[in-house]
């Protein structure tokens, strides 16, 4: 546990890290708390509470962390424990009957999902994806995956509000949202129907303001953002890797010991 | 010299029976601007897209004839690096965004990225196009939340940072209101002043008689008329291939209709307040030498 | 068609690499959507596969994977999905570069197609990954089948079918429907375009050419009735 203490002390400077070692770092927790029980999942879900903290997204993190993981978790484990089949019989009511092969597997499933479900939200939040892209494209990743990633990110917005748009007029030409569900099926298609017939024209068009723009000059590219890699980044790095590989190597010997 | 040199240009799209363009042939000189008008239909479009080289490049199709832009074959050369010799803008504003940008402000860097320019003198460079197209007050916002007028400056600033020598323009006004198609063409006559050559398909005829050097009429795919404004505004023909004449160029013509005859055809404001002036003062000499 | 190359980089021209973060789009949106309308089903791949049916199975499938995982960012859960979705986008791929959507029987049969392979790859998911219970609205179903004293296996089958026949077959008609009101224009700048291009083709010389036949038929027709009407006259004339 000594390699994330490391991570804590750095709070003050989290702002400073590199995209990548925050990736490196959920990379690490993620894989740490998938290869091992439940114990050590809800360690690694209290530590990103604090990294979380130290870069002054606790709360955003948080609210989005009940929202989507805790209730997810929530609603597998009861699903699982009581339908996932079994012998071994545990607790029962009326229908309800709780395995013990049911709970092993509940637990140990949404043990997992806990783990790599905080870790994938606890990235979104704190990697700016403009930032990271920068990063990666520096390191050799060619920029049309870049700019797959980054364009998906800045397009999503712009459908849904389009969608909006359209969702409006239609309810102004009468189309009623809230009525009975073949009325509700049959406004699906004129909504969504103009919307990918605009979207793929636009997709020409900005394929020649790409090429416009030397997207594919057979240039080296440069890059105005300005992402410090410090000394501290390379070595969190390092010790993540280091984690992982023990956490694995662990794992391994663990089980060869068991059996 | 010539920057552009189109010689016997003939091209067919890959699924359409009949030629878009038929042996065009055209010259554009150095920092001159060549205006492109013609009806609907009529080609101007795949003349900007071969000039650039995206016809046959990225539209494919059979094409017959030679571009030559700066000295280089635009057809034998990939269409990544035509990019670093010919700026191209066009209609349609909103997808004129590189749709990665934040920010104003990256969104004219983005060119000069790909570029491979340093950082320092990208910095520089957007802040000096900022300046000189007057879009600083843009400098921090979304691009995708501008207006259409915004967007297609934002636009011609993008391509005018790349610093091509060549620029083809697009009806970049079409689908914008009065005020910012005045907006863009302030920012169209900067180009033209940093000595930029300039192909401009444009339909507000006022302004093509006011900044344009050369003017070229295309019908069904072929050149059928080419020389000044005046000369192409003043020609009977214009009528036979639709082509509307500047308010100006009417208002001569109404007032030759009712007897009062100004001199030449005028095409610009300037001109036609001129011409009447000059009717009027030889009205008041001839009213003056009657008196007497 | 004398430009024309082939091959999986060919998959991946310019236009089409700009297309993907659109298929993503339109799955997002869909999916939101079919949330908005209240509507019991995902519509969550109509990009995926309107990627795949116009630009093939590679492009499908990495559209399907990206998809997920994009989505997985907030809604986690999402993540070992990208297996279905890439499956999916892959198997729509290679049926549509078969010409299998080319007209509404060969839709139907591939459609099917799908939803099989969706079936299984989901199950696989499922189970690996969540037990068999996702918190999905058909893992309730196939919960509820169990209270009800269906065996694991067959409510899992039968609670996947469920979900996934109406969802795959309207996911998969968006698209149908949408290159239809394509023009040829745009389609050929896809790898599949030229499928359904000369398909267009031959449905049209196929129409033309009925009439034609029916022209004829019905000349014919006139030209016995005048005959018959001649022999009536000489008869009358007799």
């Amino acid at each position: 546990m000594v390699i994330h203490m490391n991570v804590q002390k750095e709070t003050g400077r989290t702002q400073k890290l590199n995209p990548l070692t925050i990736l490196y770092i959920v990379a690490a927790l993620a894989v740490i708390s998938v290869v091992y029980d439940y114990k050590v999942s809800v360690v690694c879900v209290v530590m990103m509470m604090f990294i979380a903290a130290g870069f002054g997204e606790f709360t955003s993190y948080f609210k989005l962390w009940c929202k989507s993981i805790l209730w997810m978790c929530a609603l597998c484990f009861v699903l699982q424990i009581f339908f996932i089949p079994g012998e071994d019989i545990i607790w029962k009511y009326g229908v309800f009957q709780v395995t013990r092969e049911g709970f092993g597997q509940a637990v140990k499933l949404c043990s997992r999902l806990f783990g790599a479900g905080s870790a994938a939200i606890l990235g979104f939040r704190l990697i700016d994806l403009g930032s990271l892209m920068a990063v990666l494209e520096k390191r050799g990743v060619p920029p049309t995956v870049t700019y797959v990633l980054m364009s998906t990110a800045n397009i999503i917005p712009q459908m849904i509000k389009r969608m909006g748009a359209i969702l409006e007029a239609q309810k102004s030409r009468g189309i009623e949202m809230e009525s009975n569900m073949l009325v509700r099926a049959k406004a699906f298609l004129p909504s969504i129907g103009p919307l990918i017939l605009n979207a793929i024209v636009n997709a020409e068009e900005r394929a020649i303001t790409l090429e416009a723009r030397a997207f594919s000059a057979p240039c080296r590219k440069t890059s105005i953002r300005v992402i410090p890699d410090m000394q501290t980044d390379k070595i969190i790095r390092g010790l993540m890797i280091a984690a992982v590989i023990l956490a694995i190597g662990g794992k391994i010997i663990l089980w060869i010991v068991f059996k | 010299m010539d920057s552009i040199q189109i010689t016997n240009l003939t091209y067919k799209y890959p699924i359409s029976e009949e030629a878009v363009l038929k042996n065009i042939s055209m010259h554009v000189k150095e920092g001159e601007l060549c205006a492109v008008i013609g009806a609907n239909g009529s080609g101007k479009t795949t003349l900007c897209n071969a000039i650039r080289g995206f016809v046959p490049k990225f539209y494919k199709g059979e094409i017959s004839g030679e571009v030559i832009v700066n000295g280089k074959d635009v057809q034998k050369e990939e269409i990544g690096s035509t990019a670093l010799d010919i700026g191209f803008v066009f209609q349609n504003p909103f997808t004129q965004i590189s749709g990665i940008a934040k920010t104003v402000f990256e969104e004219l860097a983005y060119g000069l990225e790909n570029m491979g320019i340093e950082r320092e003198i990208i910095i520089r460079r957007v802040e000096e196009i900022m300046r000189m197209t007057k879009i600083e007050e843009f400098r921090d916002r979304n691009p995708f939340q501008l207006s259409g007028g915004q967007q297609q400056r934002v636009a011609l600033a993008a391509i005018l940072i790349m610093g091509q020598p060549v620029l083809v323009i697009d009806e970049p006004t079409s689908q914008l209101d009065p005020q910012s198609t005045d907006d863009v063409f302030e920012v169209i006559k900067l180009m033209k002043t940093m000595g930029k050559t300039i192909v401009l398909v444009e339909h507000k005829m006022e302004q093509i008689a006011e900044y344009a050097d050369h003017v070229i009429v295309l019908h069904k795919g072929e050149a059928v008329m080419e020389g000044t404004p005046k000369e192409i505004f003043s020609n009977p023909l214009c009528e036979k291939y639709h082509i509307r004449l500047p308010q100006c160029t009417k208002i001569d013509k109404e007032l030759k209709g009712m007897g009062i005859n100004t001199k030449g055809i005028p095409v610009t404001v300037e001109e036609t307040v001129n011409g009447i002036k000059d009717v009027m003062e030889s009205k008041r000499k001839d009213t003056k030498k009657w008196r007497l | 068609m004398n430009n024309e190359r082939k091959g999986i980089k060919a998959d991946f021209n310019l236009i089409t690499i700009l297309t993907i973060p659109i298929a993503i789009a339109i799955n997002y949106v869909g999916s939101t959507l079919a949330g908005t309308l209240h509507l019991p089903i995902y519509l969550d791949s109509i990009g995926t596969f309107l990627i795949a049916l116009i630009a093939g199975p590679w492009v499908g499938g990495l559209t399907g994977a990206l998809s997920n995982i994009m989505v997985s960012l907030t809604h986690p859960i999402a993540m070992p999905y990208a297996i279905v979705s890439c499956i999916f986008g892959i198997t729509a791929g290679f049926m549509a570069r078969k010409g299998m959507f080319i007209n509404m029987k060969r839709f139907i049969l591939s459609g099917a197609l799908v939803v099989l392979m969706g079936v299984l790859g989901t199950i696989f998911v499922v189970l690996t990954f969540f037990g068999g219970f996702d918190g999905s609205t058909n893992s309730m179903i196939v919960a509820a089948m169990r209270t009800m004293g269906v065996p694991f296996w067959l409510a899992l089958v039968i609670g996947n079918f469920i979900s996934e026949i109406p969802d795959k077959f309207i996911a998969l008609l968006v698209p149908y429907l949408v290159i239809k009101g394509m023009s040829d224009r745009y389609l050929y700048k896809f790898s599949n375009g030229h499928i359904f291009i000369e398909a267009r083709k031959k449905a049209k010389e196929k129409k033309t050419g009925e009439k034609k036949e029916e022209k004829n038929a019905e000349e014919k027709k006139a030209e016995e009735k005048k005959a018959e009407e001649k022999k009536i006259e000489e008869r009358k004339a007799e």
